[in-house]
């Protein structure tokens, strides 16, 4: 099979997620004017980091705690696309530098679940890389004009719709799947009623600090084999 | 700090976080504690988000019984179990929002 049979098929398999995407993107564009940044400073935005959830964390955070709490904020809600790295790169290996930085850089949520599971489902293939591109492309158009969109229009929005409630109910999407094993389940219940006291304590950190509390008591679950 | 410089060091530190697995620079096997350590780190970091946006409405005011964001995130938990979709999640979820925010003002 071609290259290009395999960018064709990363782009189709990726193009349904987009509905998804899009409304996601507007959302962003919404709440990064909203919290002050300039028309620049969101869509630029949207290229140079190119990661949803830290976008919006970035936007809701960046006036209410120190660069500090928003860097670590950043890095650890991005440390997962690490996990991406290591189980894509187990069907990349022949790969130039310049192809590293390039998929390292498409290497989103959305695009990850797509080739993946194409990679797991199909027999290697030396121009694996060129359907991660596909779906990564595919996705960075998405991103760009619905955060585009987001940022122009989004004041004909109106506020009464709360459409960033999106957000949180998005996450739940997300994480909710992920929790099957009693360690897992612990460990988001532990951060999540920890994070209500120390935000209500006004305590800068608290992202982190619920999160070591959840990963403390995960490790704690896998420790005494808590975890089926 | 800058804002600018705060965005680009965002930049920087989400590219290098993707990059670093798929450089080659980094050998290592994932296996045992670590590898499930990792796994549950997305999960204790948009946690936190979800019960901030949930349980806390305008002036850092906790509020539970009469917080129709509440309900809704409630019955999304539910979707989320039945149909494993995100899409699906977030639309019942805002409709059900929509919903119950009405009711609680009439």
């Amino acid at each position: 099979m071609t290259k290009w049979y395999h960018f064709k098929k990363g782009v189709v398999q990726e193009l349904p997620i987009q509905i998804g995407v899009f409304p996601f993107g507007i959302i962003y564009g919404v709440i990064a004017i909203e919290s002050g940044l300039t028309i620049l400073q969101a869509f630029v935005m949207s290229s140079v980091i190119f990661a949803g959830a830290s976008q919006i964390v970035f936007a809701k955070l960046f006036l209410i705690v120190n660069p500090t709490s928003l860097l670590t904020s950043i890095t650890a809600i991005n440390l997962r696309h690490f996990l991406y790295g290591v189980s894509v790169n187990e069907y990349l290996k022949q790969l130039t530098l310049k192809w590293r930085i390039i998929l390292s850089y498409l290497l989103t949520d959305e695009a990850y679940a797509v080739s993946i599971k194409y990679f797991q489902s199909n027999n290697h293939s030396d121009f694996f890389h060129y359907h991660l591109l596909g779906s990564g492309l595919t996705l960075f158009i998405t991103w760009q004009l619905s955060s585009l969109v987001g940022i122009i229009f989004g004041e004909a929005v109106p506020s009464y719709l709360n459409l960033e409630f999106i957000i949180p109910l998005s996450f739940i999407g997300i994480i909710i799947p992920m929790l099957r094993k009693k360690h897992e389940i612990i460990s988001c219940l532990a951060s999540g009623i920890s994070s209500l006291i120390l935000y209500r304590l006004n305590i800068e950190l608290w992202i982190i600090f619920s999160a070591l509390i959840g990963i403390f008591l995960g490790y704690l679950c896998i420790s005494f084999g808590v975890e089926e | 700090m800058n804002i600018w410089i705060l965005i680009f060091l965002c930049g920087i530190i989400t590219f290098t976080i993707r990059f670093l697995p798929l450089s080659g620079i980094l050998k290592f096997k994932v296996s045992g504690h670590y590898l499930r350590l990792i796994q549950i780190i997305p999960i204790v970091v948009l946690t936190p988000i979800i019960f901030q946006a949930v349980f806390f409405i305008s002036d850092n005011q906790f509020l539970v019984v009469e917080n129709s964001k509440v309900y809704a995130a409630i019955l999304s938990v539910f979707i989320s179990i039945l149909l494993k979709n995100v899409i699906y999640t977030i639309i019942i979820g805002m409709m059900s929002f929509w919903i119950i925010d009405k009711m609680f003002v009439i």
